[in-house]
């Protein structure tokens, strides 16, 4: 680099590159025409104070020979306007060309590109990899001429170097983690990376912090004891980032910090065990469900009666327990309802619960009635015990609302269909969280409401029943 | 090298150059057929020189004629002039050839001091031309001394160019105490006297890093003395600093004894410490005039009081410091005390919040006007509590991540279950019509 030239006064312009752009170069250098010795493009960037940013470049095809030198302009305008669509604040900066020397050519292309940009830089990558080593230089230029003959032009070197941007700079560190990894064994719950992981960065953090603070701290009492020279410089340095940390009595620090730390634990702890028991019940439900027998549409279970009353019963002595094990209280009110043998009651209007694949429920359940309250919250409590995640409770209340005043007016086209009032309701994975449940349970109510009103409004018969099914999708993993 | 020279045109810019040259001899000749006249003479001789590839001599020739070039010619032609000049003693090949045209190139350029920012320019040219250390030491030195004499015009440029560089500098070019020494103050030299703080700053440093250096040298050296003289007369002058860590180098301490400089010191020494009393006291005439102009005794009197601030809140730490303390400290009235530190936070030598009905100023961050025993002290205490407040958090950390791996391994244990088995009751149940149980 440059440390040796000493700038003139006012010049301090300096280069910074994106290693986006020495990839480019190097990579055109690789593909370049057989009987070319040399890549020469545009550097594309943006100029800050006397900061010279080279963001991006594209090659511009060229043919030179000892006597003349041929750039194909066209090919340069057309990329830089395309490029200009995309960026429209980067600016032709300058030009590149790989190579370890400057050639005589360069100063024809020097001026061709002064016409394109005040003070165009001239980057020269070395991509002979001469004394091992990749280096980059930046050149501006001056014209030499004695009154009107222009006799040289002086390429001076001016300081360049690469920068990272943040993004790049995250992205190459998660590549150096193995998050990119498609081993089995690296395929760990990437939805438990929560406390732990973060723990031990944070542990390896708190390492790191510890070991700087006792290498500045021995250098300090190195000088206090006078054993080394102190640099006044370092000294008000240390103070002044000392003064930054906020100074706390030792208890009330430790008392600060464990209450976080609990906190934080708490919240890990309460949501892993939700998991665990989402877990425990759909494999409980599931239990449940298969010692019901499957209904086929409109009939009505003679046979199986006493096997799918007994499998309510089951289910319903199993969410009495899972109620009392989690102190929910609705699956208590309903296990205890189920006790009290309602379940055998409603083997006409049974229901016919079926647990799809893991990440999808339907429930069908045909009402009747005084029941269908109680088959209702039985069935959102099958389904709510499958719902796991975050997810605005807002959102999921509005469109309950919005679902319940539909279906109440009916669906259109199907005025006097009376029998089967099938409610889909598809949950939008924003949707689908413990909460929102919890607010359609609180709706669903109103709604079967609502929904009998409108049948005994209709011509008479029997009252007919409505199908509710539940399609509650999980968002995937 | 970091300079490089590309032909544009078919003529050998060497001899283009000393043809244009060569013109200006032929002023004020009259011309004659037939006698060769200086210019041609001249040219001749150029373009022999430069056909042999004896660049040296070429330099030479050339060197003689600099001040024609700047008196005569135009800016730009001058500066293309002199540029191609550099150029060739790049050419020369042999290493000390290289030095002595470097050589004699640059003590043509600061023969005279008219055009003095060109010259200067065209000093840094040529010091960026030149491939080894100890050429570029001499070029710079010269630089050095020629942007001193010429200040006014040249000060900014120079310092612009080298400011920061020269520790760096003495490390590339390995170079010992006492011409590190003598580096040092000849750059300080340059800088002295400068109205903008980056400047004096580093002037402030230069003359630090020359006499912290363990140079077998006298600190009774005059140079020594005006140099510390110098710093010294720039922090009392610029209104913008208010550190000063020369106090206990031995090139400074012993100005004390100094003929005119004592006066001087003892000033520093009273403004320093924040000593409005003592500054008053010794504001006598020696020492304004040993500090030179721009030095006046309220410039002073506020100056100790900014610091006698400063000194006050950064003895207090992270803790607070009472109004009525200040204004003793001070030595003003009781309704100014709040405008002083309000100035203070605002050149951000100071952050801290004023609580004027309790009269306190909790500070929470302030500048130390001078770095010594007890600043240190105080540091290794603090840095003390940081380490074991660090480690505290760590142990803390530790003791937690136990507690919550056996929740954690419960949980996943669970998962795990589900997973392995809830595949098989999913498929099982979409059968319809099966019973179980």
């Amino acid at each position: 680099m440059a440390s040796t030239v000493l700038m003139p006064s006012g010049s301090n312009v300096s280069v910074k590159v994106h290693p986006v752009v020495l990839f480019a170069i190097c990579d055109a250098y690789t593909r370049r025409k057989e009987h070319q010795d040399r890549v020469i493009g545009t550097l594309l960037g943006v100029v800050v104070d006397n900061v010279i940013e080279v963001k991006n470049c594209y090659v511009v095809p060229h043919n030179e020979s000892s006597e003349q030198v041929m750039v194909d302009v066209v090919h340069h305008k057309t990329m830089f306007d395309l490029h200009q669509k995309v960026a429209p604040h980067e600016a032709i900066v300058g030009w590149f060309a790989t190579g370890s020397e400057l050639y005589n050519s360069d100063a024809l292309i020097q001026e061709f590109y002064s016409k394109e940009s005040t003070h165009p830089v001239h980057m020269v990558v070395d991509t002979t990899l001469k004394d091992d080593k990749f280096s980059v230089q930046a050149y501006t230029s001056r014209t030499l001429a004695l009154g009107e003959k222009a006799l040289a032009t002086e390429f001076v070197e001016i300081p360049c170097d690469t920068i990272y941007g943040d993004i790049e700079r995250v992205g190459t560190e998660l590549m150096l983690t193995g998050f990119n990894d498609p081993s089995p064994e690296a395929k760990k719950d990437t939805a438990n990376k929560s406390f732990s992981e973060e723990s031990e960065t944070l542990g390896a953090s708190m390492g790191r912090l510890a070991e700087l603070v006792a290498r500045a701290a021995e250098y300090v009492d190195s000088v206090v004891s006078g054993k080394v020279a102190g640099d006044p410089a370092i000294g008000r340095y240390l103070a002044d980032t000392l003064a930054l940390v906020p100074h706390l009595a030792r208890p009330d620090f430790e008392r600060l910090f464990n209450e976080s730390v609990q906190d934080a634990m708490t919240a890990t702890y309460l949501s892993d065990l939700l998991r665990a028991h989402v877990a425990l019940a759909e494999r409980l439900g599931t239990a449940a469900c298969l010692l019901q027998s499957a209904h086929a549409d409109g009939g009505r279970s003679n046979g199986s009666d006493s096997s799918t009353g007994s499998g309510l019963l089951t289910c319903g002595w199993r969410a009495g327990i899972l109620g009392l094990l989690r102190g929910h209280v609705f699956s208590l009110r309903v296990g205890c309802w189920a006790l009290g043998g309602i379940g055998r009651l409603l083997l006409p209007y049974c229901s016919r619960l079926t647990t799809g694949c893991p990440t999808s429920v339907s429930v069908e359940c045909r009402t009747a009635g005084t029941w269908r309250r109680v088959i209702a919250v039985l069935a959102v409590v099958r389904c709510r015990s499958l719902i796991v995640a975050e997810g605005s409770l807002q959102k999921g209340q509005e469109f309950c609302r919005g679902i319940v005043r539909q279906r109440v007016r009916g669906p259109e086209g199907n005025e006097g269909a009376g029998m089967q009032d099938v409610m889909v309701m598809n949950m939008p994975p924003a949707c689908a969280n413990a909460q929102c449940f919890r607010c359609m349970m609180s709706l669903l109510p109103l709604f079967f409401g609502q929904l009998c009103r409108g049948e005994k409004a209709k011509e008479g018969g029997e009252p007919s029943f409505s199908y509710v099914r539940l399609l509650g999708r999980l968002a995937a993993g | 090298m970091p300079l490089h020279l590309v032909e544009t045109s078919d003529e050998d810019s060497f001899v283009s150059v000393a043809q244009h040259v060569s013109e200006l001899l032929n002023e004020g000749q009259t011309r004659t057929a037939l006698a060769d006249t200086p210019a041609t003479v001249f040219l001749n001789d150029c373009q022999n020189l430069v056909q042999e590839q004896r660049y040296g001599d070429y330099v030479s020739r050339m060197a003689s004629q600099i001040d024609a070039v700047y008196s005569k010619m135009s800016e730009k032609e001058a500066e293309c002039c002199v540029s191609v000049m550099v150029h060739a003693v790049g050419r020369v090949t042999a290493a000390d050839q290289q030095q002595k045209a470097a050589t004699t190139l640059a003590e043509a350029l600061c023969k005279s001091d008219d055009h003095a920012e060109e010259r200067l320019t065209a000093l840094m040219s040529l010091y960026g031309i030149l491939a080894g250390g100890q050429q570029q030491l001499a070029v710079l030195l010269a630089a050095a001394r020629f942007a001193a004499r010429n200040a006014n015009k040249c000060r900014s440029a120079f310092s612009a160019a080298v400011r920061g560089k020269a520790p760096r500098l003495v490390s590339d070019w390995k170079l010992g105490p006492q011409e590190a020494r003598g580096l040092y103050l000849a750059l300080a030299a340059a800088l002295r006297g400068a109205p903008d703080r980056p400047t004096t700053r580093e002037h402030l440093s230069l003359v630090a890093q020359a006499l912290s250096l363990p140079a077998g040298g006298d600190p009774q050296a005059p140079e020594v003395a005006e140099a510390a003289a110098g710093a010294l007369a720039d922090y009392l002058r610029s209104p913008s600093i208010f550190t000063l860590d020369l106090l206990p180098l031995p090139g400074v301490a012993a100005l004390a004894s100094h003929p005119k400089y004592g006066p001087l010191l003892a000033l520093v020494k009273a403004v320093l410490a924040g000593d409005v009393a003592g500054t008053r006291s010794a504001s006598t005439p020696a020492a304004l005039e040993a500090a030179g102009a721009g030095v006046t005794p309220e410039s002073l009197l506020s100056k100790a009081r900014m610091t006698a601030l400063l000194a006050t809140c950064a003895a207090a730490g992270h803790g607070e410091v009472a109004l009525s303390q200040l204004r003793q400290a001070l030595e003003v009235e009781e309704d100014q005390v709040q405008s002083w530190i309000v100035r203070a936070i605002g050149a951000k030598l100071l952050e801290g919040r004023v609580d004027s009905v309790r009269g306190v100023l909790a500070v929470a961050r302030s500048t130390h006007p001078a770095f010594g025993k007890e600043q240190w002290g105080r540091l290794a205490a603090q840095m003390a509590a940081l380490k074991e407040t660090v480690a505290a958090a760590a142990a803390a950390m530790g003791g937690g991540l136990s507690r919550c791996a056996f929740r954690l391994w419960h949980a996943r244990f669970w998962e795990e279950q589900e997973r392995r088995v809830g595949g098989g009751y999913g498929t099982y149940a979409l059968q319809e019509g099966t019973r179980v149980g």
